[in-house]
């Protein structure tokens, strides 16, 4: 789960540099802007914590009740060690909180931590009370989807993976994103990324419900709309799904196929593990793995782009001047 | 944090052949260089500040921290998305098998 933390804390980074448009009271936004230049200023989880606590204490529900309860739910919950407090303190929030936007926000936020210290919270109700106003989203299918995922329940899983599919169409895009700049085809690629994102959740739950038969099916209609990051792995986990199922279906030749570029250059500890296995399966032993890794590795290798950039005295670097060495290049933003 | 970590492995392995380039691409010179200062960073940072700029047009890189381990010929031979403490010991281990 190292990568959705990741993109979680990104996300309530964003939301609390950037903050938020349009203008409600003034009120609320004059004190979130103290908020803003405060938070700014401070280091410790603790300090961050107190300050997103007193702000949703005195504004319990605002625009920025959704930011900040995943901003406690993040400092307190995990930087802090302290879900029990989080929980807590969400609890409270809910108490207050009538908006079923901003509660479903909140719940989505207090859920993990709620499951983290046994105090399970019930996901397909949290669905049900937003369910009473309106439609999810695609993209609140695809987040309850992959909480209820985590959390072993796949039913729920799967059921919220083909709402997501329902709503993997260049029209609801437009319609979750009215204001959107990209262009037709851009927007064609968005849905067909989705449609494989859920195809990609919906196979995985399928062959946690023992109907791997249907889910090797979804993996393999989804396949041809599969994207691929700039090193040619593909951007989802869907290969690596498909050949973890392939290959506990007993076909460990073509799961060696379909995990290739996800295990060897991915940073995919699933794909890997499963590539692995299906290496011992076909070869019988596991003594020629690494040779084989390393060969794989070398096939599907790209050579890096050229590129120049200046450094913070304003002088140009090239890339390409560090040919011949190892190079660890790293890509990062100041939190 | 992942730079902090880089330094170390930049100190270990620098006269070995390893190079470290951090590229910043969050527009926000200010905030990069007072982190660069207070860390006491040594390896090669540069800053990426066009609106369509390497970072995302020509890697795609969308979320953050992402890294790529270039070996001596220029190709990239593995990735790693996001950071937690814990995982210098895999980037570092990684490293060796190209030195």
């Amino acid at each position: 789960m190292h990568r959705w933390k990741t993109v979680f804390f990104v996300a309530i980074a964003a939301a609390l540099l950037i903050g938020c448009g349009t203008q409600p009271q003034q009120s609320v936004e004059d004190a979130f802007g103290e908020f803003r230049e405060a938070i700014r200023e401070i280091e410790t989880p603790e300090e961050k914590t107190a300050l997103c606590e007193e702000f949703l204490t005195q504004f319990p529900e605002s625009e920025h009740t959704r930011s900040l309860a995943g901003a406690v739910a993040y400092y307190r919950g995990e930087a802090m060690k302290d879900p029990a407090g989080a929980v807590e303190f969400l609890d409270g929030l809910l108490a207050k909180v009538e908006d079923p936007e901003m509660r479903f926000g909140v719940q989505m936020a207090q859920f993990p931590l709620a499951e983290e210290i046994g105090q399970a919270k019930d996901l397909e109700g949290i669905v049900t009370e937003l369910e009473v106003h309106r439609a999810l989203t695609f993209s609140e299918n695809l987040a309850v989807g992959e909480m209820a995922a985590g959390h072993e329940l796949w039913s729920l899983a799967e059921t919220r993976a083909v709402a997501a599919s329902a709503l993997a169409t260049a029209d609801a895009y437009r319609s979750e994103y009215p204001d959107t700049e990209l262009s037709e085809g851009e927007v064609i690629a968005k849905a067909d990324n989705r449609s494989v994102m859920a195809a990609t959740n919906r196979g995985w739950a399928l062959a946690h419900l023992d109907r791997e038969a249907e889910a090797l099916e979804v993996f393999e209609v989804a396949a041809p709309l599969s994207q691929s990051n700039y090193l040619g792995v593909p951007s989802t986990e869907l290969f690596a799904y498909w050949g973890r199922t392939t290959l506990d279906q007993g076909d460990a030749e073509r799961a060696l196929e379909l995990l290739g570029p996800t295990a060897v250059l991915g940073d995919n500890d699933k794909a890997f593990d499963a590539y692995r296995e299906a290496y011992v399966a076909v070869h019988e032993d596991g003594s020629g793995f690494d040779d084989f890794l390393w060969s794989a590795r070398q096939d599907l290798a790209k050579v890096v782009d050229d590129f120049e950039l200046p450094d913070y005295e304003g002088a140009l670097n090239h890339l390409g001047d560090a040919r011949g060495k190892v190079v660890f290049l790293s890509f990062w933003f100041p939190t | 944090m992942e730079l902090p970590h880089l330094q170390t492995l930049f100190e270990k392995y620098n006269d070995q052949g390893l190079e470290i380039v951090a590229v910043e691409a969050m527009h926000d010179t200010e905030r990069a260089t007072k982190f660069i200062e207070k860390t006491g960073l040594t390896y090669t940072l540069l800053e990426d500040h066009e609106e369509d700029g390497i970072v995302g047009n020509l890697f795609d890189v969308h979320s953050f921290p992402t890294s790529y381990l270039i070996d001596r010929e220029g190709r990239v031979m593995y990735f790693h998305l996001g950071f937690e403490e814990g995982d210098e010991k895999e980037i570092e281990e990684q490293i060796k098998t190209l030195l």
